[in-house]
């Protein structure tokens, strides 16, 4: 199959590979699969005080599709606040792409791991608050 | 020969349909039925007849592909029962988590500097994703055991293995690559 060249520049030269500590509260983890096709992909953000998505990260094991497109979203989350972060949709991610639809199922993993991200930021902050203060008094 | 196709796999080769088939039994269902459809014995059949007995071959292959291989297996099944596992998302976060650590460990075999000690620590990679293979069979057998079918466990069990088999793939990939180096003299 023929990869568009916005893929093909993701897949040879991505963007914000790596890992956070994922124990650091102020880092959220988003870690999604898809069955079908084995593939598997982990979104990290680091959040400031004030709810930016200060700097993010992703490993992805699989196509040339699913590296740009989590690639790509990295880039995206960067600077934006949690709430303008949930709203990207992977139908964005598949235009700026040019994904083929058999690949839309990969910006789909894209957008579930960035919520998932946000989502595992936002438990780690509610649980954060009381019981860690009651284990250090 | 029939004139209509029954398109159930199981009931083609006069399986029950369950998981724990007799693997044998259906190899020498599969050549029979072959022996059946074959186009030599059709020679001077008319157009019609030899249609079916093509599309019948085709249909044969395709049931004994899915039949044969236990995933395909599990997967036909789960079908069978109204399911669609492709659409359904529901392994454990920490399987995922260990997944990924595991792609990581075969990233890190990927770069080992002597195709000999990349060599080394794949086949120990292996064992160790076969013994999780065959594990995980085990589940699924269980979970699929006639009459006791746990429907959603094994919908789990199948996807954790559809991971478990990419994985796999990707390590025999790497297996060649590495052997090719070692050949190479690298």
């Amino acid at each position: 199959m023929a990869y568009s060249a916005k893929v093909l520049d993701h897949y040879e030269n991505p963007r914000n590979v790596g890992s956070f500590d994922k124990n650091d509260p102020s880092v959220g983890t988003g870690m999604v699969g898809a069955p079908a096709c084995g593939d598997v992909m982990k979104l990290q953000i680091k959040v400031n005080e004030q709810g930016v998505i200060e700097d993010a990260r992703f490993k992805t094991y699989g196509c040339g599709s699913a590296i740009a497109s989590s690639s790509l979203l990295t880039e995206w989350v960067k600077g934006k606040t949690l709430e303008e972060a949930t709203r990207i949709k992977n139908t964005e991610i598949a235009e700026e792409l040019a994904l083929p639809p058999v690949k839309i199922h990969c910006s789909v993993l894209a957008e579930d791991a960035i919520k998932a991200a946000i989502a595992d930021y936002q438990r780690k902050q509610a649980q954060g608050e009381a019981p860690r203060q009651e284990c250090n008094s | 020969m029939p004139t209509t196709l029954d398109r159930d796999y199981f009931s083609l080769f006069g399986l029950p349909p369950v998981f724990a088939i007799d693997v044998e039994r259906l190899d020498a269902l599969y050549r029979e039925l072959q022996r059946q459809v074959h186009p030599d014995r059709f020679g001077a059949a008319g157009e019609g007849e030899r249609r079916l007995a093509l599309e019948r071959a085709a249909l044969i292959n395709e049931a004994y592909r899915t039949l044969k291989d236990p995933l395909r297996r599990a997967r036909y099944l789960l079908e069978r029962h109204g399911l669609d596992p492709t659409t359904r998302q529901d392994v454990a976060a920490d399987f995922l988590a260990e997944q990924m650590a595991l792609r990581e460990a075969l990233e890190d075999i990927r770069q080992a500097p002597e195709a000999a000690e990349g060599l080394a620590r794949l086949s120990a990679f292996l064992e160790e994703i076969e013994a999780r293979w065959a594990a995980g069979i085990e589940g699924l057998a269980e979970r699929l055991a006639s009459g006791r079918e746990d429907w959603e466990a094994a919908c789990r069990s199948y996807h954790e293995l559809s991971y478990l088999q990419r994985l796999r793939e990707e390590a025999l990939g790497l297996e060649e690559e590495l052997e090719e180096r070692a050949r190479a003299g690298k």
